[in-house]
């Protein structure tokens, strides 16, 4: 018996000196430079050559800064989420986070510092912002972010398919009024081809043997996007944000354009953005060679070298909706202060350094983006061009004056929940699990009413 | 002597059919790894094409006039040739024979899939992929946290398995399902609070949170080895106490030889379990110095970029060591019995 | 002769300790805390973000049975699966390893290549999965093709991509298979010499010893089906994210969406609570019934 307990109390022991010594581990304080984190995983950033150029950039702040030093900390994108998480738990929030987009600070809204204070205090100059990239960050007073970059979209077009199927190609000047959805979908209907020959507007098409199709939407469409090009209320609900209207009948008219593309025209295969049941497999639209034109956002750009080798393309200005006016989804990365980080004055200048010109314009490049301020565009259409002389880039600056506002992704009451209930609406239209799409906005409407229910009845 | 011939045939009937099976279920299995060795031996543009070509081929180039022209496979004079496009014309496209650039044809347009394809393998995806990050030192901060948390899972395991399956006391069944019930509540719930813990005693950013729990026997290790010494006759403790052995003893001489199988699916399991760990690491290390493959590896994956085929050859990379353990180990717990049962 | 006995059971007892101390230790201090803090936040509506911590009782409980259609979505999800995955990679699993437990030729290379899914990380498993289960170009439907079949379209169906998924499970089966190879090695040959003087054929004693001798092994992964089907998460998060349409949201993914991205720990929790109690329950009717099939050789009944 005695030996036992000596025994069971020597493991004891072990298991607690081995817990101590975990726990003395880390106790020096240190004064000195201020130490700057940065979290990257919210966005793209992750990859090794682009952690290689941060970490050159961080070094080069580094170097001229005594008083603040920056290091980068690194999340994978699908992790992001509880990393960010447990570090908001473990009181050891990072000072900025970057690059986010909108969804992203929607996701956390109340985690971020309003840097309106800091803007107003050192007379920092907005003006060379396009104006639209600066709102999407604005919620109510309050100023959450300024963009390093943009990826404004527009119609990109497999060139060689407009010519095997004679037709005109899209325009490239914004603003024609002859150029609207319902012209979109005839002409993609014109480019759907089967195995004989046969295209979609002709009689004996046979959809079951579609060869080439005409025309995609953004491939995860965010259902949001389409009913604001319909004229609709982008966000679907009233001003106060109390009450849901996903049932209007602008949303309802967008409902059916995107069914009937798909199960009526046959313009589009049936696909899945939820479940990644892509309707190109593991290539995009234009980069399979199988559609004839699609909407995209700069950001494919890692796509471009792929599709020169492949076929002659170029981009076009977005379609018009039925009430004429033009709504382009607009993608922005930007970087936001936390509110639990402890150097919230510090984090301010290095992100104020971020965002000169000369650092700016090497973010973009890292990113894939267009530079957030409008005197960078010469620069990066000069860069553009060298890679691919044949495209028109400057369809893509244009884009910019044609963003659509509120911006798609921005913030609701219950955020992720009234967007899950979004794309489980638009899932079951393209998958055709939904056929009657009025019903199906009718339900939506009253599941996203109650969770606004929801919130403002916990506001009380 | 014909009834043992007999048998011999029906034994060797059975052999053949459990040979069938084995091919069959074999190749079902090996199908879809087939297809990740074929993408990590092709290009980024092999990977984004519909349909995905079953081998890693490629359209290709060749110089005429100094102009890099794609070569196709057309039907001339109903000649199947490969033919280089040096011009195009709108919808006429000026053809040329790459051994002959002077021989041309105009003829219509092609698609894409015209192009005439060659076989090529890229083997320097897997060059490429152990370049995204200083893989020597993590393959040894991963040795380091496997061998640490192999020996405490098998010691602690085995001890508390043999408590569990040799000594019985008022709530020892209790005690038994709140080991199994440990593990039946989603971790994703217990996440934070555990990291506030490991936070809160300064482990974070350490090997610790990874390392000393292994010490302290795991529910699901437990569970197994618990139902192989269950299996061992009690009639073997009973000649050892006799013999004068206390319990650790017993367990060392009598019961760990007979239970040998177990514990080296244990170690095995516990060994390929912390080199596939992705999570863990991740949530808990944040200088990349202390980082192991599984997180080195992710550095392929960023939003907007494309590097499915250095995902493939880091993924193959990864998993050549657990099947080669495995294959070097198994022999060591499975020996295999005749089909009829009868060791041959 | 009592106090001899009492005494002999007091040192059983400090045995006993002995040998469960790793274990009751790292239960009181690295999984008990966190359990009870999860327990303490589903009567809460903590919200990490917004750094908030209230009481509400059983609010979150309420809620969960009177209004929350999701909860019995991925309730039924999950059912659906786990009625069909846990037989059959049971099934399948056992007979594989009684296969490969043979000595055909080349075994060590078959059990290799039967093994090699089960090494595959998540990410991958996607990665090579999406391609072969496309409708019009993937492997699948092609060999549908062949057989007549016009395959679904698989992730973007409904049931579609909850078969996929239980193919996908059935892959990788090689893990248990291990399991059972490792309990095969334990079977004396004997038995089946005794058993083959007796006159018994090949099927006979297959269900008379092979069988039997494997109850534990089998409690053991009929147990440890039951546990990780109902948190199945790693395989439908990276291949459908739940969709489409959340016909795959698992009630793992309901919890790991309403935890991290709804940010409300407080009722994830209490959706971690009734699963825990769930699985449980089931857990125990497997223990209940473990007597009258399960065999040991020390004859206690788990």
């Amino acid at each position: 018996m005695k030996a036992t307990v000596n025994r069971t109390a020597c493991v004891l022991a072990m298991a607690l000196a081995v817990l101590g010594l975990g726990s003395c581990g880390k106790s020096a304080a240190s004064s000195g430079p201020v130490k700057v984190q940065i979290l990257v995983g919210f966005g793209t950033g992750t990859d090794d050559t682009q952690q290689k150029a941060q970490n050159q950039l961080a070094q080069e702040f580094n170097d001229s800064h005594k008083d603040i030093q920056v290091e980068f900390v690194y999340v994978q994108y699908d992790e992001h989420d509880s990393k960010f998480t447990a570090m908001l738990a473990g009181g050891m929030a990072p000072d900025l986070v970057m690059p986010i987009g909108v969804m992203g600070v929607a996701t956390y809204q109340d985690e971020w510092l309003d840097i309106g204070p800091y803007i107003k205090r050192d007379k920092f100059d907005l003006k060379d912002f396009y104006g639209s990239s600066i709102d999407t960050f604005k919620s109510g007073s309050k100023i959450i972010g300024i963009p390093f970059g943009v990826y404004p979209s527009v119609i990109a077009y497999n060139a060689d398919l407009f010519d095997k199927g004679k037709q005109a190609y899209p325009p490239h000047q914004w603003g024609d009024k002859d150029w609207t959805y319902a012209k979109a979908m005839e002409l993609g209907m014109k480019l759907t081809v089967d195995d004989k020959g046969k295209t979609a507007d002709q009689a004996g098409f046979n959809a079951a043997k579609t060869k080439l199709y005409g025309f995609a939407l953004t491939e995860s469409l965010p259902w949001r996007v389409l009913p604001s090009k319909f004229g609709g209320n982008t966000l679907g609900m009233s001003a106060d944000l109390k009450t849901a209207q996903m049932n209007t009948p602008e949303w309802k008219a967008a409902a059916k354009y995107l069914h009937d593309l798909i199960f009526v025209n046959k313009v589009l295969p049936k696909y899945s953005s939820q479940s990644g049941g892509g309707s190109f497999g593991d290539a995009s639209p234009i980069g399979s060679n199988k559609c004839a034109f699609w909407e995209i956002h700069s950001w494919m750009q890692y796509e471009f070298e792929q599709w020169n080798a492949n076929m002659s393309w170029d981009i076009a200005a977005l379609p018009a909706g039925p009430t004429g006016a033009i709504a382009a989804e607009l993608n922005t990365d930007t970087f936001v202060i936390t509110k639990s980080g402890k150097h919230h004055d510090q984090a301010w200048e290095v992100a104020k350094w971020f965002l000169q010109p000369q650092v700016m314009k090497r973010l973009a490049g890292i990113w894939g983006c267009i530079p957030s301020r409008q005197t960078l565009a010469a620069d990066w259409k000069t860069d553009m061009l060298k890679v691919n002389p044949k495209v028109d880039w400057q369809v893509f600056i244009d884009s910019m004056k044609y963003a659509a506002t509120p911006n798609y992704e921005a913030w609701v009451p219950n955020y992720k929940k009234v967007w899950d209930a979004m794309e489980k609406f638009c899932d079951g239209v393209t998958t055709g699990a939904i056929m009657d799409t009025d019903k199906g906005l009718e339900d939506l409407n009253k599941e996203v009413q109650g969770y606004l229910d929801e919130y403002w009845k916990s506001k009380k | 002597m014909i009834r043992s011939a007999s048998k011999n045939a029906a034994a060797r009937r059975e052999s053949v059919l459990a040979m069938i099976l084995i091919l069959i279920g074999s190749l079902t299995v090996f199908v879809p790894i087939a297809y990740l060795v074929s993408d990590s031996l092709s290009s980024r543009e092999t990977l984004r094409q519909q349909p995905k070509p079953l081998l890693p081929s490629e359209s290709y180039v060749v110089t005429i006039d100094g102009a890099q022209c794609f070569v196709y496979d057309i039907e001339v004079n109903g000649q199947s040739r490969k033919l280089a496009v040096v011009e195009k014309k709108g919808s006429t496209w000026v053809y040329a024979n790459p051994d002959d650039p002077a021989e041309r044809y105009e003829l219509g347009a092609c698609s894409v899939e015209q192009r005439a394809r060659k076989i090529t393998l890229h083997w320097e995806n897997f060059g490429l992929a152990l370049q995204k990050a200083p893989f020597l030192r993590y393959v040894a901060n991963t040795l380091v946290i496997m061998v640490l948390v192999t020996i405490g899972t098998v010691l602690s395991t085995v001890m508390v398995a043999f408590g569990f399956a040799r000594f019985k006391f008022k709530g020892s069944k209790t005690l038994f399902l709140i080991l199994l019930a440990t593990m039946m509540l989603p971790s994703q719930v217990v996440l934070i609070p555990t990291f506030v813990f490991f936070k809160w005693i300064g482990w974070y950013d350490t090997f610790l949170p990874l390392i000393v729990p292994a010490f302290f026997a795991n529910a699901w290790d437990v569970f197994l080895i618990r139902q192989f010494f269950m299996g061992i006759p009690k009639e073997l403790d009973e000649a050892a106490k006799i013999d004068g052995c206390d319990p650790l003893r017993t367990l060392w001489s009598v019961i760990l030889p007979q239970a040998l199988p177990v514990v080296l699916t244990v170690t095995l399991f516990t060994m390929i379990y912390v080199w596939n760990d992705f999570f863990n690491p991740l949530i808990y290390l944040q200088n990349p110095k202390l980082f192991t493959v599984a997180v080195g590896l992710q550095n392929f994956s960023a939003l907007y970029f494309n590097n499915a085929h250095l995902q493939a050859a880091g993924a193959l990379m990864m998993m050549l060591p657990p099947v080669l353990i495995f294959f070097l180990a198994q022999r060591y717990f499975i020996q295999g019995t005749v089909v009829s049962g009868v060791k041959g | 002769m009592a106090r001899a006995s009492s005494s002999h059971k007091s040192k059983d007892l400090g045995w006993a300790l002995f040998f469960l101390s790793p274990w009751l230790l790292g239960f009181v201090l690295f999984t008990a805390g966190p359990m009870i803090a999860s327990l303490v936040f589903s009567f809460s509506d903590l919200n990490l973000i917004k750094g908030q911590f209230h009481f509400i009782g059983l609010d979150n409980y309420i809620r969960l049975f009177a209004a929350d259609p999701k909860f019995l979505g991925a309730l039924t999800v999950t059912f659906a699966y786990a009625l069909i995955a846990i037989p059959l990679t049971l099934v399948v699993g056992f007979l594989l390893a009684c296969l490969l437990n043979t000595k055909v030729p080349g075994a060590d290379f078959w059990r290799t290549i039967f093994y090699m899914p089960s090494v595959v990380s998540g990410v991958v498993v996607a990665l090579i999965w999406r391609g072969l289960f496309n409708e019009k170009f993937g492997l699948i439907n092609w060999l549908l093709g062949l057989a007549g079949i016009v395959g679904p379209d698989w992730f973007n169906d409904g049931r579609g991509a909850l078969s996929a998924l239980i193919i996908i499970s059935l892959w990788s089966v090689g893990g248990g298979m291990i399991i059972y190879l490792a309990g095969l090695q334990g079977i004396q040959t004997q038995l089946y010499e005794a058993a083959e003087l007796d006159g018994c054929g090949p099927i006979q004693k297959f269900t008379r010893i092979t069988i039997p001798m494997m109850t534990p092994v089998i409690f053991f992964n009929l147990i440890m089906g039951i546990i990780s089907c109902f948190q199945y998460f790693t395989e439908p998060w990276t291949l459908t994210r739940g969709g489409p349409a959340e016909a795959t949201q698992f009630y793992n993914i309901y919890i790991y969406k309403t935890a991290f991205s709804y940010q409300d720990m407080g009722y994830g929790s209490a959706l971690a609570w009734i699963l825990f109690f769930i699985v449980l329950g089931l857990s125990a009717l497997v223990i209940r019934s473990s007597g009258s099939w399960v065999h040991y050789e020390t004859e206690e009944k788990a």
